[in-house]
């Protein structure tokens, strides 16, 4: 492969995919908000004041896949669970090992998570970030130590998956999931 | 994939009426792909009528047991196709069938209950004698049956989900042409091994 080659890689060339019907607008957002809303005001009911939470940064990805993109293998049930529990659980090994190195706990978490999804068939893009929010999420997601990989990863994604299960499939357009394991 | 054009996968995309994972690239390629396997599977193929035998020892429902015992004995085969005048088969017998009538052979509703889940044939119990008996009370009809096109991958497979030895293998009116056993089957399979 020559320089001229390499580069004209860069060019892409196929074309982008066309755009959704407006139904499939009020769907994802109706899911998304459904899904989001209810992590949020369970985490701020019950677990903030126990000082957990429900919620991350990362499952606002997930509903993005599981409310919008729901055909991808990314967005299937065994990705959801499975990609943020095994992310977390790399996420709060990295730290343990490597908080006096943040910079570094940061790339092994979010790069072994991938490879860990890899492995385990479970790649679910929101899990780097999951992996990702465990090193760098601050002291009190630090104080959960491996709690983290069930709440709020594990539970959050539950819900958000039982909200796409129930709203996707009002759809008569939609099936979720495609596949469970 | 000559006769497919971007413009058409884009269509597809479209009435998909949601967001796919995929470019259209990916998807043309993947397409492509799948039409290679496919027309190599395809090439392949061995169908069932250059395997099967064509001379194939039938039977009449209204024979008795007793002279189909004889029969299967005599040509040293363990079952076969029961066909009516015009030679149609309407079903098929076979020494398990005859061997569930005598009354040596215990069989509890439990070992029953497993051949059924099992997909097995149950084989239907009476107090009679083989000289009384008939073919048609104790065959399994209808037969299941191939075409002679059907590929022998596809009549392994259901030689082996039903748990049966042999396949009757009929024309498009019904009628018996041949018959393709397990034997057929592995006896091609060594000659092209070696």
């Amino acid at each position: 492969m020559n320089l001229r080659e390499y580069l004209s890689k860069m060019k892409g060339g196929a074309q982008s995919p066309p755009g959704v019907p407006s139904i499939e607008l009020f769907w994802s957002f109706t899911g998304s908000f459904i899904g989001i809303g209810l992590c949020a005001y369970l985490s701020a009911l019950y677990f903030e004041p126990r000082d957990l939470t429900l919620i991350i940064g990362s499952f606002g990805a997930s509903a993005v896949l599981v409310y919008a993109a729901i055909k991808s293998p990314l967005a299937q049930p065994r990705n959801l669970i499975g990609g943020h529990v095994i992310s977390a659980l790399v996420g709060v090994t990295s730290y343990q090992l490597f908080s006096e190195y943040i910079w570094f706990a940061c790339a092994i978490a979010a790069s072994f998570a991938i490879v860990a999804m890899l492995i385990t068939k479970t790649l679910h893009p929101p899990g780097g970030a999951t992996a990702l929010i465990a090193v760098i999420g601050g002291e009190k997601i630090h104080k959960l130590g491996y709690l983290y990989a069930i709440i709020p990863a594990g539970l959050g994604a539950l819900i958000l998956l039982f909200v796409a299960l129930i709203i996707n499939n009002l759809s008569n357009n939609r099936r979720y999931p495609e596949y469970w394991l | 994939m000559d006769w497919i054009e971007d413009e058409d996968l884009r269509e597809a995309l479209k009435e998909m009426k949601t967001y796919v994972d995929i470019t259209e690239d990916d998807l043309k390629r993947i397409f492509n792909l799948a039409l290679e396997h496919a027309r190599r599977r395809l090439s392949k193929k061995i169908a069932v009528k250059d395997l099967m035998t064509e001379k194939v020892i039938t039977v009449r429902e209204d024979m008795t047991l007793d002279k189909i015992a004889e029969i299967l004995s005599e040509n040293r085969i363990s079952g076969a196709p029961v066909v009516d005048l015009q030679n149609r088969v309407i079903g098929i017998i076979t020494e398990a069938d005859i061997i569930s009538q005598t009354e040596t052979v215990k069989t509890g509703a439990f070992r029953e209950l497993l051949r059924h889940l099992m997909g097995e044939p149950v084989p239907k119990k009476s107090k009679k004698s083989l000289s009384e008996l008939k073919v048609k009370d104790v065959m399994t009809a209808p037969a299941i049956t191939a075409s002679p096109d059907t590929d022998i991958r596809e009549v392994a497979r259901i030689l082996d989900e039903k748990r049966i030895k042999r396949l009757p293998v009929v024309d498009e009116d019904g009628k018996l042409i041949g018959i393709i056993s397990r034997q057929d089957i592995v006896r091609f399979l060594s000659h092209e091994s070696s």
